[in-house]
């Protein structure tokens, strides 16, 4: 058995117990598997304690890492986050949802859990943490720390079939901003928090973890045979009504309720959501006469909804909820409630034609009538659903450990051994460049390359994939000077590629590149410069602009989301604050290096894909006590001939994020403060350039 | 109504459950006494209860009722941008770390009051609701009145009801006044480390008595004896007042007790509790103390006499002294007045709110901080007036 988790210790964070249960079958797996796993839960007047000992985790409660001695500081945290809601809540309405003293109680303990939370990791370290998401305090303060602590963070997704839906999709701010990577449940949700924001190299669909193995133990363990024996409805036509949070108008519901008092062939089961209180549902459920009390079954937290859509012919839905997926999946037909009340959890489900939209009063009649539901359903539509929002239906919990390994295994993975080769430089530079797929652009960055290098003394050193188009074929065929080709090999990857190609290079200082860059005037005198000012900087960048004239590259940071991204990037190419020569933490698509401490630092990283110059430049800052060596240079331009859509291949991703997760932190505002930038004059800049590129209207 | 709005008005909130017999009777207490302030008291119309407890005040009705922002994306950037300045020490911003779970991301819900017409209102006072004791809908109300005050410039001023020596102080960090009924939250929230803006008093202990849930039926038997023997021996509201619970069968005690602190006596005034039976010989009981003690009750602002049958006259004093645990001393002690006992013959001891001594010199310094506390105490006519004449100023936000 592959001892890889072994003694690893996972920690994940719990709260309420319909959420737990997509991160405990991951944790089962990982204990099978030999992980120690641990549990933690936070303060919450709804306490999160009763969560772990109900499904009997092994848990801490994170103030247990405490300490006496932290209290001046969680007093200062405190008083910091009294002040600035206090001054807002005086003279404003946008916190008065609450009152001030649950306010008031939660900035304490958020203040309080700031701290545990960072002692947490100083003193009893994990080697990988899950949590359902970051949105809420407890998520987002422990994605913090553990990416303080380098700790890789995973975070799953409860579905998101609703929140995103029409003007409400600021609910998917910060979904994805201190996890290492996102586990979605299938593409739609993946899209719907890209489409936001989210970074969408860390979003991964996975499936749901929790109803892969539901699926099969409800068949297994013969669940909907017992459930309906035991509720004594074997051969009645059961409904499940599954409500959301906020429960409809009692009226309207009326006339459905109505159908079930008097007849004795049908049952209904009322399932109410975790977050609703036994104090609404009472006070709600309190108008109904006590001979239609007698004719449903209104079920809580007492009874697995699994079981009870095991039992039920029929379930129906108030509003959008993760259940109606859930039910389509285990093969029940659906109905989604047309209300006349406002709906907050709006759904997409009668829209896909995945679920059948009536009235309280169409579905009472339809199951008076006895209707045959599974016969109304579009089970095209149904299956073309669920591959949509699940990506796997069954073997998701493997695949999520599958991944989980490959971030841990980055994470704790050391640099590349030094690449060995001939100590010779016959030549300047050595321009290594992977062959365009497009034979007009590689003509042209050939072409570029040629006539902006003609002073110099260099060589090319092309990078042929295994096959190529004809066109391009001729265009090298056709090629004379000092170029040399490396052919791919079937298994071989880019940067072992570019690897290569350097060791074999007879250039003094070698320059990567994408495909489809075209050098401009100057580039190579403009590099020696470089090196000549900066004379203890190590990595030289370029500012690279599209055909529009627009940055695409001019030193990269990291946004909100930890994501990094270009300076300016879409901005007028002659921006000023592009064409200032700066140190950068790291450069993208194109650097140049003297081949001697390229080869001492091993190369491009194999597994770092698309990241390799990334990963490149954050190596050589840690590897190098000098902060500046990593050289943004504007006067070396480029021309981005295609801007190529980067590929959805998540092991580059998996592999870069969780190799540094502790390094990879907002800077974008930081270098638009050191410009006087404000975020509303970049975005005004952003906006004249799109204007100003726009084609002609008509 | 015409009279009246031409003087200041205070406007005093109330509501349901922020009404006792006591606090009644101090309020019309107070409103006979504020004489050229109106003193406006001002309950929900929805608070039928507080309403008809409260007729004899003749309250004023003002209505309460909720508005819902439904969830929006511009909700959402007011609550960000309000405060996307905050952060942590390492960075994480509150903006982050709250409003996308716990501050209801995009929506938003306002109470709106809907107040009768006042005019020259100099100032609010409510009761302050504490996070392990308040009601909801009362709270909601709370908040509304702050912003109230701060759009109106008015000044606004909570008083303590459950105790404010708690680690959660939003609250009285949002207003321009806080009025504490004890020495431990006033102390506490003067520090410099709580860093709340407002003015902060301390009533004196028969006030704080009425504003405090667990007031016995004493303080409210004796509502009005601290400002009547305040006013009959015009005694300052800085100078402390001692219940002496003399008895004749230690005169000796006594007297030498009060030399022990008679240095502080100009400071002090005595209030010596006399039995209608101890009467010794041709001398009855004040009498005999006239006699024994005339020399050094010379030392001593003002002295009067109480007859031991009227207990609740001792809820005018800042604490009891004795030299010996007696009927006095545990009356006190039951009732939350500090007792002081100097008694050489027992172990010293402290319990509750009685503390026995074996030195005068502890004595003496017993009777010192009882005149700190005191210098710190402001009457909750003298805090009006301090609003109405605007000698203390609104907080800056």
């Amino acid at each position: 058995m592959d001892n890889f988790w072994k003694n690893k210790k996972i920690t994940a964070y719990i709260a309420l117990k319909h959420h737990s249960r997509f991160i405990v079958p991951i944790m089962e797996k990982l204990a099978g598997m030999g992980a120690k796993i641990h549990y933690l839960v936070a303060q919450a007047e709804r306490s999160q304690e009763i969560t772990a000992i109900e499904t009997g985790l092994d848990y801490s409660h994170i103030f247990e890492f405490l300490k006496k001695s932290d209290n001046d500081e969680i007093n200062r945290i405190y008083l910091d986050l009294r002040d600035t809601f206090a001054s807002t809540l005086v003279k404003d309405i946008a916190f008065t949802l609450q009152v001030q003293t649950v306010l008031d109680k939660t900035l304490f303990t958020t203040a309080q859990e700031y701290v545990a939370f960072r002692n947490y990791f100083e003193t009893d370290r994990p080697d990988l943490c899950i949590a359902l998401h970051e949105v809420n305090r407890w998520g987002k303060i422990f994605a913090f720390h553990a990416k303080r602590s380098g700790v890789p963070f995973i975070t799953l997704q409860e579905g998101l079939l609703t929140a995103a839906s029409a003007n409400l999709n600021f609910q998917m701010t910060g979904h994805v901003q201190y996890s290492t990577l996102c586990f979605v449940w299938g593409e739609n949700s993946r899209k719907k928090l890209v489409s936001f924001e989210a970074p969408e190299q860390r979003v991964i669909p996975v499936g749901n973890t929790h109803l892969s193995d539901e699926i099969k133990k409800l068949v297994k363990n013969n669940v909907r045979k017992k459930q309906r024996k035991k509720y004594k409805c074997r051969d009645k036509f059961v409904v499940l009504l599954l409500f959301s949070s906020d429960l409809p108008p009692l009226d309207e519901m009326q006339p459905l309720f109505n159908v079930f008092q008097d007849n004795p062939d049908i049952m209904l089961f009322t399932k109410f959501h975790p977050a609703t209180t036994r104090l609404k549902i009472d006070t709600w459920l309190k108008p109904l006469n006590e001979n239609f009390k007698n004719n449903i079954h209104p079920v809580h937290g007492e009874e697995s909804t699994y079981d009870l859509m095991a039992a039920s012919d029929l379930c129906v839905l108030s509003e959008g909820s993760t259940t109606g997926l859930e039910a389509l999946a285990i093969g029940k037909p659906l109905v989604l409630l047309k209300l006349r009340a406002p709906v907050i959890y709006r759904s997409d489900l009668a829209e896909k034609k995945a679920a059948l939209s009536m009235s309280p009063s169409e579905l009472a009649d339809a199951i008076k009538k006895r209707a045959d539901f599974n016969a109304m359903m579009d089970k095209d539509h149904v299956v073309q659903y669920i591959k949509d929002e699940l990506y796997k239906t069954d073997g998701s919990i493997g695949y999520a450990t599958t991944i989980m390994k490959s971030a841990l295994s980055a994470n704790l993975s050391s640099d590349p051994a030094p690449l060995a080769a001939a100590d010779k430089a016959s030549t300047d530079w050595s321009i290594i460049i992977p062959v365009s797929d497009s034979p007009e652009n590689f003509l042209e960055l050939l072409e570029k390359t040629a006539v902006n290098s003609s002073e110099k003394n260099f060589e090319v050193i092309l990078i042929k994939q295994n096959s190529v188009d004809p066109g391009i074929q001729q265009i090298i065929d056709s090629l004379e000077g000092d170029i040399s080709i490396i052919q791919a090999q079937e298994e071989s990857c880019l940067p072992e590629l570019m690897n290569q190609a350097a060791t074999t290079a007879n250039g003094r200082y070698l320059i990567f590149m994408d495909s489809d860059l075209a050098p401009e005037n100057d580039w190579l005198s403009s590099l020696e410069k470089g090196f000549s000012t900066f004379k203890n900087a190590k990595i030289f960048g370029a500012r690279i602009v599209n055909r529009f004239n627009n940055i695409i590259h001019a030193g990269m940071v990291v946004n909100a989301n930890c994501q990094p991204v270009s300076a300016y990037i879409h901005l007028d190419g002659q921006f000023p604050h592009a064409l200032k020569p700066r140190p950068f933490q790291m450069l993208d698509r194109f650097i140049c290096i003297e081949k001697k401490f390229f080869l001492g630092m091993g190369g491009f990283e194999i597994q770092s894909g698309r990241y390799m110059f990334c990963d490149l430049c954050l190596r050589c800052l840690h590897a190098d006590t000098y902060p500046e060596s990593i050289m943004y240079l504007p006067d070396v331009k480029l021309l981005c001939l295609y801007d190529k859509p980067q590929s959805t291949h998540h092991e580059d991703s998996i592999f870069f994020y969780s190799k540094w997760h502790k390094f990879l932190w907002e800077s974008e505002s930081r270098l638009l403060k050191t410009d006087g930038v404000s975020s509303l004059q970049l975005d005004a800049a952003r906006m004249t350039r799109a204007m100003e590129i726009a084609p002609p209207a008509g | 109504m015409n009279e009246p709005e031409h003087k200041p008005a205070i406007i005093w909130v109330l509501q349901n459950n922020q009404i006792s017999p006591i606090i009644l009777d101090f309020l019309k207490l107070l409103k006979k006494g504020l004489g050229k302030i109106n003193l406006l008291i001002l309950v929900p119309e929805d608070d039928n209860e507080a309403l008809k407890m409260l007729e004899p005040l003749a309250p004023l009705k003002f209505k309460a009722s909720r508005r819902v922002s439904e969830r929006s994306y511009e909700n959402f950037c007011k609550k960000r941008d309000l405060i996307h300045q905050g952060q942590f020490p390492e960075g994480l911003k509150y903006w982050q770390t709250l409003v996308l779970d716990d501050l209801g991301e995009g929506l938003i819900m306002e109470t709106v009051l809907t107040l009768p017409l006042v005019t020259n209102v100099k100032g609010i006072i409510l009761q302050i609701p504490t996070p392990l004791g308040s009601a909801t809908k009362e709270e909601f109300i709370f908040n509304s009145w702050i912003r109230i005050a701060h759009e109106n410039k008015v000044f606004i001023a909570g008083y303590e009801l459950l105790p404010l020596y708690t680690r959660w102080t939003m609250i009285p960090s949002m207003l321009d006044g806080i009025i504490t009924t004890n020495e431990l939250s006033y102390r506490f929230l003067s520090d410099p480390a709580r860093k709340i803006p407002g003015k902060i008093w301390k009533l004196p202990l028969n006030e704080g008595k009425v504003l405090s849930p667990g007031t016995s039926v004493l303080w409210r038997n004796g509502i009005e004896a601290p400002y009547h023997y305040r006013i009959k021996f015009k005694i300052p509201l800085q100078t402390v007042i001692l219940y002496i619970s003399h008895n004749v069968a230690m005169s000796y005690e006594y007297n030498k007790m009060l030399e022990q602190i008679q240095d502080l006596g100009s400071n002090i005034h005595l209030m010596f509790s006399i039995g209608k039976d101890q009467i010794r010989g041709t001398h009855n009981h004040e009498q005999i103390i006239k006699t024994i003690s005339g020399r050094v009750l010379k030392k001593f602002r003002s002295y009067s006499f109480h007859d031991l049958n009227a207990p609740w006259e001792m809820i005018t004093a800042d604490a009891v002294l004795a030299c010996s645990t007696c009927y006095c001393t545990i009356v006190a002690e039951a009732n939350g007045i500090p007792c002081i006992v100097l008694d050489e013959t027992v172990p010293e001891t402290q319990k509750g709110y009685l503390k026995i001594l074996g030195s005068g010199s502890q004595l003496k310094k017993e009777v010192k901080a009882l005149m700190e506390a005191r210098s710190d105490t402001t009457d909750i006519t003298n805090i009006i007036y301090n609003i109405v004449n605007n000698s203390v100023k609104k907080i800056d936000i």
